[in-house]
């Protein structure tokens, strides 16, 4: 299972929608981060990074179980939310176009968010938790 | 020729008398045990995968209990929470999620079809 190919798929996917990317700098640009952001990043932006990934090797065909957790960060709680709904529009129940790969399966499983703050900022997070599942053509 | 019966009626038996707490207590207390067991050997350890054992502090604090009819599996650590999600600044580490996942994922069918049921 080449999990590099499957983050490109979801990077792609979510970096595929304007009115997610318009948020977000834009879709030549657009601030959506693997793990961690960098320390010059500015707000708001979107990072995904794997949160659990089974091969559940159930069937002769192999596959894959993934959670992906997609945080949407922003300065405004709104903000976040808004643009967690993007995320959701283009991840829930849509397909990751990953080469060699169905992805048959993607849903969200969880949504949570939280605020951190910092030198008097608040910084607010909404998390939700993408859970794909894929199949080897 | 040689012929095996297996009679299951007392194992069917001991299926039908299992309780939803003694269940719940198994699983989670296979989810503690799982957490533990699978704490990273660096410290720091590198995003993305379970935290390290620093002081033990942690690892300690993951506790499986009972409360009231259901099991709760608590990380006492205030900065647990900072750990399995990350922060602004550092990456998570997700070590509750997985856990959680492969323990459902590997509990016999019968052990869910109780919690199911309840």
């Amino acid at each position: 299972m080449a999990l590099l190919t499957i983050e490109a798929g979801l990077y792609a996917s979510l970096a595929g929608g304007t009115a997610l990317t318009d948020l977000i700098g834009g879709a030549v640009n657009p601030r959506i981060y693997n793990m961690i952001a960098p320390n010059v990043a500015v707000l708001p932006y979107v990072i995904f990074y794997l949160a659990d990934g089974q091969i559940p090797n159930e069937t002769p065909r192999q596959d894959g179980d993934y959670v992906y957790r997609v945080d949407a960060w922003a300065l405004t709680r709104t903000l976040a939310e808004t643009m967690q709904k993007k995320i959701f529009d283009l991840l829930d129940r849509q397909s990751l176009s990953v080469a060699g790969w169905s992805n048959y399966d993607s849903k969200l499983r969880r949504l949570f968010s939280e605020a951190e703050a910092e030198k008097g900022v608040i910084y607010w997070r909404y998390t939700g938790e993408y859970q794909f599942k894929l199949a080897l053509d | 020729m040689m012929r095996v019966e297996l009679d299951t009626a007392y194992l069917d038996k001991l299926g039908r008398g299992l309780d939803v707490s003694v269940v719940l207590g198994k699983l989670a207390m296979d989810c503690e045990a799982y957490i533990k067991l699978n704490f990273s050997a660096l410290s720091p350890s590198p995003v993305g995968g379970p935290p390290g054992v620093d002081t033990g502090a942690l690892k300690n604090s993951v506790v499986a209990s009972p409360r009231g009819a259901d099991w709760v599996v608590q990380v006492g650590a205030p900065y647990g929470m900072e750990l399995e999600y990350g922060t602004r600044r550092s990456g998570a580490r997700p070590f509750v999620l997985p856990a959680v996942r492969a323990i459902v994922k590997n509990a016999p069918a019968e052990m869910l079809k109780i919690v199911e049921d309840a």
